[in-house]
């Protein structure tokens, strides 16, 4: 364990007033409580600061929010500019039209964009426009796939009825059969089909789609006018600058962006073709603070970096670096370790170890090293992490390896 | 026609099977020499030793938990007095456990016992928590620390949910730790906090966090709807 005295204070503190302390996704008992830090302080670059003045090197970059590592420079100085400005205003600001035309210049099959702030809110809406547009009810998804908080897909149990998932059809990610047969059961039924890039579920390896996937999605989609969904809440912006559907060479009719779009200020977006404007138009969106002009101006000059700066192909290439060395240092050790999915986002594998006591144990022994690695989630290299630091994480990774080898706390 | 455990007959099954977990855990321990065994004894009977003994209506075994006395059937005690008796001497036993003031290993095992058998009444036979539990398998083991495994749920291959209170002859697939017997009764009361409690050091968690997340999510329903024995 480790010794955490201001973390446990604010989380008591909090406990009295917020139920359950901290909820979601960051709630300690999805990671390791006693182990990794309750609250964060601070963050720059590619470390963070936890509230008992521990630095962590990060492998998490709030969640998949931080692309080119906590206050970048460029954005920071950015958004001062627009403060100056104001935020939230009874009309948009003029960084919404040009974030919409830097979207559908920069993805190939763009031709409108609209925003939000949560990667769920536009995942929701995306799908009332298909069935707006095909006048079909269901949707088709992947088992176990994240797509966000509302009935239809949340991960929990709570607060749920029956109705709220009648119109929900599952297959398993990659079994093209199952999603044949869905399709051919219910036909004239299926609005849409909505996916990740790849299969990227919790408490599972990753898994990259099959060489005939997309090609068998799309053709399927066109055969019976389903609209097909790409929701790159997670992964875009960390494998292909045109959107993650370059990187597996396929085109969706409608796409979903968040998280690493406004590098950690608040925004998403779904942008679509032609063929989805004039649905788009008839169903309801807002959001009191969805026109951010502070968001939206972090996004315009995230975009800018990743685009100047090569930024997708960057932390391919260094994750790469980084989960080809981990594996090397873990076999070397007699750890089984797989770095599971595209390597600017892997997730950690051990083999045989399906009830993830190991991992979790790892997670530890490397939470004693500094090192923030996640034990049920995928990891996230960003533009910050320098080859030196991801050498020392390598350094302090083996060392936390060893030590967890040796049966030694 | 047998029988059947429908969500109208749920919690006086629950009930049941919770004294017939805490008997279990009783015969373990080596402070009786016989097991309650429920059955449904007819659509609105359920019998606490096969088709013997204390049989009580499915509103009596509520009122009987609830209030500390309610009335069985009559002539069954007649025809088998000897097991009425050891039923009677089982449910005070367990009566003594639940109103001991202060936490021992003894009074853990039972009550954790006989709430993880409540739990899997649950699990076995809500329609809501069987789909749930449907894609999950494997066990839960619970301890407490310097005191070793208290008890234990898992799913058998006929999918029905069953408890014990030994030592598992397999790895668990998830287990939860308490950090003293205090903890650990607080626990089989339903007096535990999932979200804050492991965070401050209470419980701990370790495995595969989704069977906890369920099962936890199931007890914690249990716990709700099932009354509890007076004090």
């Amino acid at each position: 364990m480790i010794k955490q005295p201001e973390s446990e204070r604010l989380f008591i503190r909090a406990s009295k007033v917020i139920p359950g302390g901290i909820y979601g996704h960051v709630s300690p008992n999805s990671g390791l409580p006693n182990y990794f830090p309750n609250y964060c302080k601070k963050a720059h670059g590619y470390i963070f600061e936890d509230v008992d003045g521990k630095e962590w090197i990060d492998f998490m970059c709030g969640y998949g929010a931080i692309l080119h590592g906590y206050r970048n420079p460029e954005i920071e100085s950015s958004v001062k500019e627009q403060l100056e400005y104001g935020s939230v205003f009874n009309q948009p600001s003029e960084n919404m039209v040009e974030l919409a035309e830097k979207l559908t210049n920069q993805i190939e099959f763009a031709d409108w964009a609209v925003f939000a702030k949560n990667g769920s809110d536009l995942t929701t809406w995306a799908i009332r426009v298909a069935r707006e547009r095909t006048k079909r009810p269901m949707v088709i998804k992947a088992k176990g796939a994240y797509h966000g908080v509302d009935a239809w897909c949340d991960p929990g149990i709570g607060g749920r009825i029956a109705s709220d998932r009648n119109e929900i059809l599952e297959f398993e990610w990659n079994d093209l059969c199952m999603l044949q047969d869905i399709i051919i059961k219910n036909d004239n039924k299926i609005a849409c089909i909505i996916l990740t890039p790849y299969h990227h579920p919790s408490f599972a390896p990753s898994e990259l789609p099959a060489d005939d996937f997309w090609s068998t999605v799309r053709n399927l989609c066109d055969e019976h006018d389903i609209a097909l969904i790409l929701d790159d809440v997670r992964c875009g912006g960390r494998l292909s600058g045109g959107g993650s559907h370059c990187y597996f060479d396929f085109t969706p009719d409608l796409s979903v962006y968040s998280k690493a779009l406004g590098n950690g200020y608040a925004i998403s977006a779904c942008v679509g073709n032609e063929k989805f404007k004039d649905s788009s138009m008839e169903v309801f969106l807002t959001g009191s603070c969805w026109n951010d002009a502070v968001a939206m101006k972090a996004a315009l000059m995230s975009l800018e970096i990743s685009s100047r700066d090569s930024v997708p192909e960057n932390v391919l290439h260094k994750g790469s670096y980084f989960c080809q060395k981990l594996e090397e240092v873990s076999l070397k050790n007699n750890l089984p370790l797989r770095m599971t999915g595209p390597q600017s986002m892997p997730y950690p594998w051990i083999e045989g170890d399906e009830n993830l006591f190991m991992i979790q144990k790892f997670s530890k022994f490397c939470a004693l090293e500094g090192l923030f690695f996640h034990p049920h989630h995928n990891w996230f290299i960003s533009n910050a992490h320098t080859n030196e630091s991801l050498d020392h994480s390598l350094d302090k990774a083996e060392s936390a390896i060893r030590n967890m080898m040796k049966g030694s706390d | 026609m047998k029988p059947k455990i429908g969500e109208n007959r749920l919690i006086p099954w629950s009930l049941a099977r919770y004294l017939a977990g805490g008997s279990e855990a009783l015969v373990q321990l080596n402070k009786s020499r016989f097991t309650l065994s429920p059955v449904l004894f007819d659509d609105n009977h359920i019998s606490l030793f096969k088709k013997n003994g204390l049989i009580f209506s499915d509103d009596n075994l509520i009122k009987a938990i609830r209030k500390g006395f309610a009335f069985p059937k009559v002539f069954p005690i007649f025809f088998s007095p000897c097991i009425a008796a050891e039923s009677f001497k089982i449910l005070k036993l367990l009566e003594n456990f639940y109103c001991q003031s202060y936490a021992s290993i003894d009074q853990v095992m039972v009550l954790l016992r006989a709430s993880l058998e409540a739990c899997a009444a649950f699990a076995n036979y809500h329609v809501n928590a069987k789909k749930i539990l449907e894609d999950e398998s494997g066990s839960i083991v619970f301890s407490v620390v310097d005191f070793g495994t208290v008890g234990w749920i898992m799913k058998k291959p006929n999918n029905l949910w069953e408890t014990g209170s030994g030592n598992l002859n397999h790895d668990p697939s998830a287990t939860v730790t308490f950090k003293n017997l205090g903890v650990a009764l607080k626990s089989t009361k339903g007096q535990i906090d999932h979200m804050v409690d492991p965070v401050i050091g209470k419980v701990m968690y370790a495995g595969k966090l989704p069977l906890l997340d369920k099962f936890g999510f199931i007890s914690r329903m249990a716990f709700t709807q099932i009354p509890r024995p007076s004090t």
